[in-house]
């Protein structure tokens, strides 16, 4: 699959510290990326070298083909939120998304749609000091939406929100993902919040890349649990049918269906009996919806 | 490495430094009309023995001032660099150069173009005549402005370089301000010390500071003081220019 982001060997030293060494990634078009590691391992770095705001100390960057801190062009059709954005507070919300709409050669009306994909809308006269912390999070996933970019840079969406905050912009990223087609790279340490939507990862600790590839491979390849989201007007029956095998570790009510963890290496058996009741027409379907995070980044670091 | 069009970098600058304009119009129109109105006042009085001196104090104010808001606009885009608020517009296809470009471009335009406005435009509406028979007027207005451009870029490189508020407003509180009278206070002090003080060597070392002082000591100077500040300040600029291409990280 085409890779939107390819790291080789890159490593960015600022004075004394080595933020990232020798970091090889990739990540491919279409899938939602998770930068996955603690405070302080590289993750706003390697972003940054993906934006080409920072220059690498050594190595390749491309994004969408083209070295981004050499070429203007590779941030076109590029969207970005950063950690701890800073807006201009005196400008109002509408002069500000018309100004990046300007950079990023579009007119008002793409500024509009951005702004309304994130219900910003009503908001659009007001000063950007004046907005909460939930808005401002808002305003920056709008200036990131302009233009319609195939490719989003997410630097911990949900730091410093209240829950409440976390859930929705959580929820807008997914919406967001879906309505545009784009390729989304979230970072975070906090694995909960990308359990439920990203499907791609990139492992990263004390500057250094772990492991990357599809989650479902990772499960796999670390033996950690899989969940699989199984489609059925009769959850309860198959839920009971399900649980008799040794190697189901849970079953959960889900929307639609079912949520059954099982461990990587017994997924293939799963398959099996599942393909045995969609036969039966007990189920309508099934799909892996990703492996467990949690054990996938235990098993990486702890090698 | 692929480089951008000419007409793409232009783009870029002119939506940029049409966005700093609109940011700080507001500020810079109240003071301009104000600094205007009073120019202008002084200017009418200037026909009486005594407006003379009044006129010269109400430039220099006003000279002053416009100093001090190139000192303020310095600070503002090492601010931008300092708090991350650039990093909103350079993920954008805004390349380095046209961000810094686009810096300069509104600095000059804020510093040079606000003392213009105010300076020089009471002097054609007042008497059109005289600033063009005037050569030495129309030398001494190009020098004065030669001297807030060389401040401009200098600051600018400053704000660009160190990247913190308070360290480019000190610097342009040191450079503008106490500069000078620092020198002059080294100059009496050598005097007493020493004797006689070669004029010229206090000219020039008052000269790294105003530009415009080597032309108070010698008329014959102005020339050379308006050189050496546009040629100063093209070279910096060049270099603020090569800076933000090879090494500008935020």
């Amino acid at each position: 699959m085409e890779s939107v982001i390819y790291f080789e060997e890159v490593s960015k030293v600022f004075k004394n510290t080595v933020a990232l060494r020798e970091a090889s990634f990739e990540v491919p078009r279409g899938s939602i990326a998770g930068l996955l590691g603690p405070n302080g391992s590289g993750k706003t770095t390697s972003i940054k070298l993906a934006l080409g705001t920072l220059r690498p100390s050594s190595g390749l960057v491309l994004v969408r083909g083209m070295e981004p801190w050499r070429d203007p062009d590779a941030r076109q059709g590029v969207g970005f939120l950063p950690e701890s954005p800073v807006y201009p507070r005196t400008v109002r919300v509408s002069q500000l998304l018309e100004h990046i709409a300007k950079l990023k050669g579009e007119d008002w009306n793409g500024a509009k749609r951005a702004a309304s994909l994130v219900g910003l809308d009503k908001l659009l006269d007001k000063p950007v000091g004046s907005l909460s912390r939930g808005y401002l999070q808002r305003l920056g996933l709008a200036l990131a939406l302009v233009g319609e970019p195939e490719l989003l840079l997410l630097d911990e969406p949900t730091a410093n929100l209240d829950p409440n905050a976390r859930v929705e912009i959580l929820r807008l990223i997914s919406t967001i993902r879906d309505m545009l087609d784009a390729t989304v790279v979230v970072s975070s340490h906090i694995l909960p919040e990308l359990q439920e939507i990203v499907d791609y990862l990139v492992i990263i600790s004390s500057g250094e890349v772990l492991d990357y590839g599809p989650v479902e491979d990772l499960a796999k390849r670390y033996e950690a649990r899989m969940v699989y989201h199984v489609s059925t007007r009769n959850p309860r029956i198959v839920a009971r049918s399900l649980i008799t095998y040794h190697y189901v570790e849970g079953v959960m009510l889900d929307t639609g269906g079912l949520k059954v963890y099982v461990k990587s290496t017994h997924h293939r058996a799963l398959e099996e009996v599942l393909e045995g009741l969609a036969k039966d027409r007990m189920i309508d379907g099934y799909s892996v919806a990703t492996g467990l995070l949690g054990e996938i980044y235990e098993a990486v670091v702890s090698g | 490495m692929r480089r951008l069009s000419p007409g793409s970098h232009l783009r870029g600058v002119s939506i940029q430094a049409a966005y700093i304009l609109g940011r700080y119009t507001r500020h810079y129109t109240t003071l301009v009309v104000l600094a205007g109105i009073i120019y202008s006042v002084a200017l009418l009085v200037a026909v009486v023995p005594a407006g003379l001196d009044i006129l010269m104090g109400v430039s220099a104010l006003i000279m002053l001032g416009y100093l001090a808001s190139v000192i303020q606009i310095a600070s503002s885009m090492a601010s931008e660099l300092e708090s991350g608020e650039a990093l909103l517009y350079l993920s954008t296809p805004l390349s380095r150069l046209s961000y810094v470009s686009s810096w300069l471009l509104a600095s000059l335009s804020i510093s040079a173009g606000t003392f213009m406005l105010t300076l020089v435009i009471p002097l054609i509406a007042i008497d059109p005549g005289a600033l063009l028979a005037q050569k030495d007027l129309l030398k001494f207005i190009l020098a004065v402005i030669g001297e807030v451009v060389y401040y401009t870029v200098i600051l600018t490189a400053v704000g660009i370089i160190v990247k913190k508020r308070n360290l480019t407003s000190a610097v342009g509180f040191f450079m503008l301000l106490l500069g000078p009278m620092i020198s002059v206070i080294v100059f009496v002090i050598l005097e007493a010390v020493a004797g006689n003080v070669d004029g010229d060597l206090v000219a020039s070392v008052l000269g790294i500071f105003h530009p415009l002082v080597l032309s108070q000591f010698d008329p014959d100077k102005m020339i050379g003081s308006i050189m050496y500040s546009y040629t100063v300040s093209l070279i910096v600029a060049g270099i603020i220019i090569q800076y933000a291409r090879r090494s500008l990280e935020v």
